[in-house]
């Protein structure tokens, strides 16, 4: 079964310029996105998951550089376009949603200006005519009365309300690629459900392939097809999410389940991880998770490992390999 | 012993006025905390779980008097606090501190880590000198935190970190009761965990009580002994942490429930099967009529529009405000 690849991201570095020099925040990250899946690229702050997307998407602040051997959406190098042809892809063809609806709507503007807005600019059509998409779009991600919505400014609604006007905007030009960065981050867990459930479901009725970067592994056991995870930079494991919640080979990985609280967990002491995320400015020498690894060695502290592949569909960036998630070595 | 219980805490309300908008506009009244009740015995943990605007934490903010109730008593120590002046209260201040959820925003940027520890012992006039130092530094030890840090500001710690050094501040004064308002929810998971392990180990050391705020249920399981369930203001279910996950009653537990993602894909329900609670959580200056939650339950019948249910104990221990609560953890109505 070869699904078509919607997404190729080769050798992907992001650089920030500081006062104390360049520093790397992604580190050579390669993956692609297939048609139709949801790709989930897990990890936590500072790992670079934002960084990714925003690279992909041509936001990068202007202190931050961006190289990479390409990253190619649909025949097309992204690094390569116009300006002018990138305006044309997003909001079109690719679209991306935010942790936090409301900074990322405009206070100023109704709703439903900003959703006809999106639409006139990608398609040729009439004011009422966008009127009308609009409030049909609006329906499709279950908002009560979108007729009405539409002449509400964003801060009449709720979290879960604008988040669901923040993807209505995102799908209304049925664009291939959705990014979404912890979409349901800043909501609570009953709008949450709420939310992945619509995602999910409007994924299939539009054909679009997300990539949802989220910290939750619950999320990702949620919604995702394959999983991505990243530390300090790189990418650290990649596997389906049945082998990788099966079993996790990176000693990352592994650790980050263990510490994720189970529900029905109760008595005894939490596994942890040790220490914290090491900054960009210091990162250790060799594999960046060795000071935080139960199972380092010596060659650890030496070179850093690469990704391979250890089984079809599987990578792993540990010199443990395909061992290291396993209970004894 | 005649005081069995540490904290008592009977009826409480807190209710703000919100003044209208324009000219000629009434004030409004919002319900934050409306007809709470519970008790903690040294040692013991009550998680409070809830929704952003349940009002957990203005309960948790009132407990210690940084609110001060509208009515009902909270007797600590069999001393009722409500009705304290501030003078009386500052005698009881040193016995309940409270870790808050930013790490960032709540410690003291021009600080030295050795000052905001210190500053609680310095304020109550306890310990000076080389004792303080002394004591310092233990504190900092106690908590995980490397001693050699004692004179970085807190911008140079990682979000554990400082939550650690909140930690350190709120025990210097040696507390029975600590009030934790979401003290992992801005921290990494890794991160999360060693925390949490912490807070245990602490407890089991003093013998703290802890009221322990959080809007993640898998934290509140894994650390609390008893938990109630909040829902714009009021406690809709309160019980042992075990019986409640065993056996919730409340419609708006079953739908917490139901909503925690799962962290295995193969317990990954097809779409459609998960009860999914629909609509939002109501403006609390103009809640729904009858039961809150009427609009969003998906067993609500007529009465539950009119009649608010009060909070009864169902069970021996287990208490529930639902007029048709689930019988034996089933689906509410009984399955």
């Amino acid at each position: 079964m070869k699904q078509e690849t919607l997404l190729q991201v080769e050798k992907l570095n992001a650089y920030f310029k500081t006062e104390d020099g360049r520093v790397q925040a992604v580190k050579d990250v390669s993956f692609q996105v297939k048609k139709g899946e949801l790709l989930a690229i897990v990890g936590e702050s500072g790992c670079g998951k934002s960084l990714t997307s925003l690279s992909i998407m041509g936001l990068t602040a202007k202190n931050c550089q961006v190289e990479a051997e390409g990253i190619e959406f649909q025949g097309e190098d992204l690094l390569k376009v116009s300006p002018r042809r990138f305006r044309q892809l997003r909001g079109k063809e690719l679209a991306m949603i935010f942790q936090e609806p409301l900074t990322s709507l405009n206070p100023l503007f109704t709703i439903g200006y900003q959703l006809m807005e999106t639409i006139r600019l990608h398609n040729p059509v009439t004011k009422k005519q966008a009127r009308e998409m609009a409030v049909e779009v609006l329906k499709k991600v279950e908002i009560p009365r979108p007729e009405r919505i539409i002449m509400e400014y964003p801060n009449a609604l709720s979290g879960g309300m604008r988040q669901r006007v923040m993807i209505a905007m995102a799908l209304v030009n049925k664009p291939s690629l959705l990014i979404a960065d912890e979409p349901t981050t800043a909501l609570d867990v009953t709008i949450q459900a709420q939310i992945l459930f619509l995602m999910k479901h409007l994924m299939k009725e539009y054909h679009t392939s997300i990539m949802f970067i989220t910290h939750d592994l619950g999320v990702v056991a949620e919604v995702a097809d394959r999983v991505m995870v990243m530390y300090a930079g790189q990418v650290v494991e990649e596997a389906n999410v049945y082998d990788l919640f099966n079993k996790p080979y990176h000693p990352y990985t592994k650790g980050l389940m263990d510490s994720t609280i189970k529900v029905d967990q109760k008595e005894g002491l939490l596994a942890t991880i040790s220490g914290t995320v090491p900054s960009l400015a210091e990162m250790p020498e060799g594999c960046r998770f060795h000071p935080r690894c139960p199972l380092a060695g010596e060659e650890c502290k030496k070179a850093c490992p690469e990704l391979r592949e250890v089984e079809p569909g599987r990578k792993v960036r540990c010199i443990h390999g395909n061992t290291g998630g396993k209970e004894n070595g | 012993m005649a005081e069995e219980y540490l904290l008592e805490v009977r009826h409480l309300d807190k209710f703000f006025t919100i003044k209208g908008g324009g000219l000629g506009k009434k004030p409004e009244i919002l319900r934050a905390v409306s007809d709470v009740g519970f008790c903690l015995k040294a040692g013991e943990t009550l998680g409070i779980v809830g929704e952003s605007g349940c009002g957990k934490s203005t309960l948790g903010n009132t407990i210690i008097r940084l609110l001060d109730p509208t009515s009902g008593e909270i007797l600590f120590q069999g001393k009722d606090l409500a009705k304290m002046k501030k003078r009386e209260l500052a005698k009881y201040r040193p016995d309940m501190q409270m870790i808050f959820q930013d790490p960032y925003s709540s410690l003291n940027p021009r600080m030295r880590v050795f000052d905001i520890i210190a500053e609680p012992l310095r304020t109550h006039h306890i310990l000076a000198g080389k004792e303080l130092e002394e004591r310092v530094l233990k504190l900092m030890e106690l908590v995980g935190l490397d001693v050699s840090y004692v004179s970085r500001y807190p911008h140079e710690f990682s979000g554990g970190q400082r939550q650690r050094i909140g930690i350190a501040r709120a025990l210097a004064l040696k507390p029975k009761l600590i009030i934790c308002d979401e003290p992992v929810s801005a921290l990494d998971v890794s991160i999360q965990a060693q925390i949490l392990n912490l807070l245990r180990q602490l407890q089991e050391k003093f013998n703290l009580a802890y009221i322990f705020i959080a809007h993640g249920l898998p934290s509140v399981r894994h650390i609390s002994s008893k938990i109630a369930v909040m829902y714009l203001g009021k406690i809709v279910e309160m019980t042992s942490r075990d019986q409640l996950f065993a056996h919730p009653m409340h419609p708006y537990t079953l739908g917490l429930f139901e909503a925690i993602p799962i962290p295995d894909p193969s317990l990954r329900k097809p779409d459609g099967e998960r009860e999914i609670l629909k609509g939002d959580i109501p403006n609390a200056l103009h809640p729904p009529s009858g039961c809150y939650f009427h609009p969003r339950c998906p067993y609500a019948r007529e009465d539950c529009r009119s009649k608010a249910p009060a909070l009864k104990e169902t069970m021996p221990g287990h208490f529930v405000a639902c007029h048709y609560p689930a019988e034996g953890g089933g689906g509410a109505g009984g399955e």
